[in-house]
């Protein structure tokens, strides 16, 4: 049996039968899973990777902090406003910025309303 | 024998009146008369549905997300069955190495005749690693998948510029469609995402007429994309009145002033956000209270703070390259932007410095 250590520690192998489904369709982004089934069919070993990479992390270094939030956002298209209101909370957190009560509620309501409308949203579909 | 859209559309029981009801909206969309409806139905309901590819490279998938929340029901239903969307790996049934034969598939056996719809874009550092599907880089996918297609479609600002992650320092060489294909015509619908209606009415015009829309020298339709965000905002009476919101919580904000001064691109991009609007002509960003980022805009992501005002765009041609034509011309309008504005604060000034009758 050969092994193979991924970049984030996984190690992959060729024992049993290896099963490859890449690209897993159906999700946001690039996705690849590889399993390991031994002769009773049983799963023992599975590795998914996350095949891209943009560099967001990057390319947000020396910005405007006031501009992270759309920058971040672009993390996903499915779940923007969760992205946008996490990275406006991080950029409120390292300056020390305490919000009133009703900015929370309304971020509450639009987070809420990204649930529903991406979760019941879905469903319709 | 394949089937046409009429006959899909009528297999789902769309009625016939509904049919043309969408024909006359379509033809309304794309700037067409009421001349133009009989062709749109006649092209439909002859027309056997074209194979599309629909491919997914470093991108959010807000493309998808848009096209298929298009805010007329019917619109959606009808470009989705005008299309045999084929391959679409956000919302095919199909993965892995099946999912991958029916790209194959299609560039074997329609040679020229089908749609290549392009959302992401692919990295070219690296060799291509940063994307990766099936095993290949993405610019592999994508040369291929080009390779006998009719037209490309380039949505969205990451296919037709390069968008968030082509932002300074770009880590993965981002580049746009364009700059990787050569030999194909082009469609770009830029936006972050592009408006549905604006998406849904480009692939109607291109199956209806068999071409594709008059195009502005950038490559964008320029029925969508031929005027400003700023030329039809309905603030604009109040940017000409020198009305402005000055803090987030003034009363001028309140009130709906005019955004320009918390940063608003409205004035430097091409859009149809202000006319036709989103979520079924419900808003657009200026109507919720927020300036425009100017996000189908080429590089827009370095071209100073979304809560810079405008006349700090000396950033423009800082970046001296093939595109200084299109840069010089837009450092231009802003001049213009900020000449104009001047010129409406000084009449304010002047009304407000007469005497009162």
């Amino acid at each position: 049996m050969t092994t193979l250590q991924t970049p984030n520690g996984f190690t992959l192998d060729d024992s049993g039968r290896r099963v490859v489904v890449d690209p897993i369709t159906r999700i946001e982004g690039h996705m690849r899973c590889e399993v390991n089934v031994d002769s009773d069919n049983v799963i023992r070993n599975a590795v998914s990777t996350g095949t891209m990479w943009r560099g967001l992390e990057v390319i947000l270094k020396g910005r405007d902090p006031r501009d992270a939030w759309a920058f971040t956002q672009r993390i996903c298209g499915v779940c923007t406003g969760t992205h946008a209101l996490t990275s406006v909370r991080t950029v409120e957190d390292a300056l020390h910025i305490k919000i009133p009560e009703n900015a929370n509620s309304i971020r509450n309501l639009m987070q809420l309303t990204l649930q529903a409308q991406d979760h019941l949203g879905a469903c319709r579909t | 024998m394949t089937e046409t859209f009429y006959e899909v559309m009528r297999r789902q029981g769309i009625t016939r009146r509904s049919f043309i009801k969408f024909c006359s909206l379509t033809a309304s969309a794309l700037g067409l008369g009421p001349a133009f409806v009989p062709r749109i139905a006649a092209a439909m309901e002859t027309k056997p549905r074209i194979p599309v590819l629909w491919l997914h490279g470093l991108e959010c998938t807000c493309c998808s997300e848009s096209f298929i929340r298009s805010g007329h029901p019917l619109a959606k239903d009808v470009v989705l069955s005008m299309l045999s969307l084929d391959y679409d790996d956000t919302i095919m049934a199909a993965s892995g190495h099946n999912a991958e034969a029916i790209v194959e598939e299609i560039v074997e056996n329609y040679k020229g005749n089908y749609i290549l719809a392009v959302e992401g874009n692919p990295p070219l550092n690296e060799d291509g690693m940063y994307c990766i599907i099936g095993g290949k880089p993405f610019v592999e996918q994508l040369r291929f998948a080009a390779s006998n297609a009719k037209a490309i479609i380039s949505w969205g600002s990451c296919a037709s510029w390069g968008c968030v992650q082509a932002a300074k320092p770009n880590p993965t060489r981002a580049t746009p469609v364009h700059q990787v294909i050569l030999d194909k015509p082009i469609i770009k619908v830029p936006g972050c995402p592009p408006i549905a209606e604006v998406m849904t009415a480009v692939v109607t015009y291109v199956l209806t007429f068999d071409k594709l829309p008059d195009l502005d020298r950038q490559g964008r339709p320029k029925m969508f994309y031929s005027q400003r965000i700023h030329d039809k905002c309905y603030r604009r009476p109040h940017f000409d009145a020198g009305q402005f919101v000055e803090q987030w919580d003034d009363a001028g904000a309140r009130k709906g002033y005019c955004l320009y001064k918390m940063g608003c691109k409205g004035p430097t991009t091409y859009n149809a956000c202000s006319t036709v609007r989103w979520n079924g002509g419900l808003s657009f960003p200026i109507q919720s209270g927020h300036g425009c980022i100017g996000c189908s805009e080429d590089g827009f992501w370095d071209k100073g703070g979304f809560y810079e005002r405008l006349s700090g765009i000396q950033q423009f041609g800082i970046e001296a390259n093939a595109d200084g034509v299109g840069g010089t011309a837009a450092a231009v309008v802003g001049a213009a932007v900020v000449a104009h504005a001047a010129a409406s604060a000084l009449s304010r000034a002047k009304q407000t410095g007469e005497p009162k009758q």
